[in-house]
């Protein structure tokens, strides 16, 4: 069967070979026509330069929302990888000092706001990552403080959900940033 | 008119004059809670801001964060001693970095007694 596929192809190479082969030797298929038509030059030469702008235009405006992608990305991937290890950290533990959900919270808010303000001039969605974090730090709040250290045991399971649920806001905002931009 | 009292304003950095990492509510919670800045800090510069006639302006920004039952704390208890319209009258606040806080300190003053 193998040897019969090889004939085959060995055959049809031969015959496409040799029909290029004579092709290509009728050399008199190659005349140019040296005499110029003004009006289709003019016409060539438009188009060119029209062709020419339309691909400027569109990398320039390729490397603008690049530009703008890369500076989005990359601020949400550290929001979002602080955010994960507090998480990380609440979820395998049952009492963690107040001031570092503050800090964590107060970064998502700050920066959220920028987000907000970019993502609304790309007429995206509005998100709620502000109202999630800030219910996310009154449980901690509601849970026994001493010396600054919140033993939130008692509502771990309300601060687990309210975890996915910011979750799943930052994978929200994510798909919109792709989307988006 | 611009009158110079207008210009000249008392003010209280909660990150330079108070705590960089604020805590919670009460003293039972630990070290710079709400009750103690509204002891140490803001009741006698919010006094004093009275008594000069000035407005008192507090930055918010600079801190590690501040939780909301630090801010409901201090800012209640002005409310209850001052009265809260008066007492947001006399307030100027500056939170660059979080401008919910100021909101939070508006619902904390609306809590108050008077």
């Amino acid at each position: 069967m193998k040897a019969k596929n090889d004939y085959i192809s060995l055959s049809i190479a031969v015959l496409v070979g040799s029909l290029a082969g004579y092709t290509a030797s009728q050399f008199r298929f190659f005349k140019i026509d040296t005499t110029i038509n003004v009006s289709e030059t003019i016409v060539a030469v438009i188009t060119i330069i029209i062709g020419l702008y339309i691909a400027s235009s569109l990398q320039k405006r390729y490397n603008q929302n690049q530009n703008l992608y890369n500076y989005l990305i990359t601020r949400f991937d550290t929001l979002w990888n602080d955010f994960n290890t507090l998480n990380d950290q609440v979820e395998a533990s049952d009492k963690i000092e107040l001031n570092r959900v503050t800090k964590m919270v107060r970064d998502i808010q700050r920066r959220n706001n920028e987000f907000k303000k970019l993502l609304d001039q790309l007429n995206s969605v509005e998100n709620n990552l502000t109202d999630l974090t800030e219910k996310y730090l009154t449980l901690f709040e509601k849970s026994l403080i001493k010396e600054n250290i919140t033993y939130y045991d008692g509502n771990k399971a309300q601060i687990t959900e309210q975890g996915k649920k910011i979750t799943a806001e930052f994978v929200s905002i994510y798909k919109c940033i792709n989307d988006c931009v | 008119m611009l009158l110079l009292n207008d210009l000249v304003m008392i003010e209280i950095n909660i990150a330079k004059d108070f705590s960089i990492a604020t805590g919670a509510r009460y003293y039972s919670d630990g070290k710079f809670s709400g009750e103690e800045f509204f002891d140490t800090t803001l009741l006698p510069k919010y006094e004093e801001a009275i008594g000069n006639g000035v407005k008192l302006k507090i930055i918010l920004d600079g801190t590690d964060g501040l939780a909301s039952s630090f801010l409901n704390e201090a800012f209640r208890k002005l409310g209850d001693k001052f009265g809260s319209e008066s007492a947001w009258s006399n307030l100027i606040f500056v939170s660059n970095e979080v401008p919910g806080y100021i909101n939070k300190i508006k619902e904390a003053l609306g809590e108050s007694k008077k």
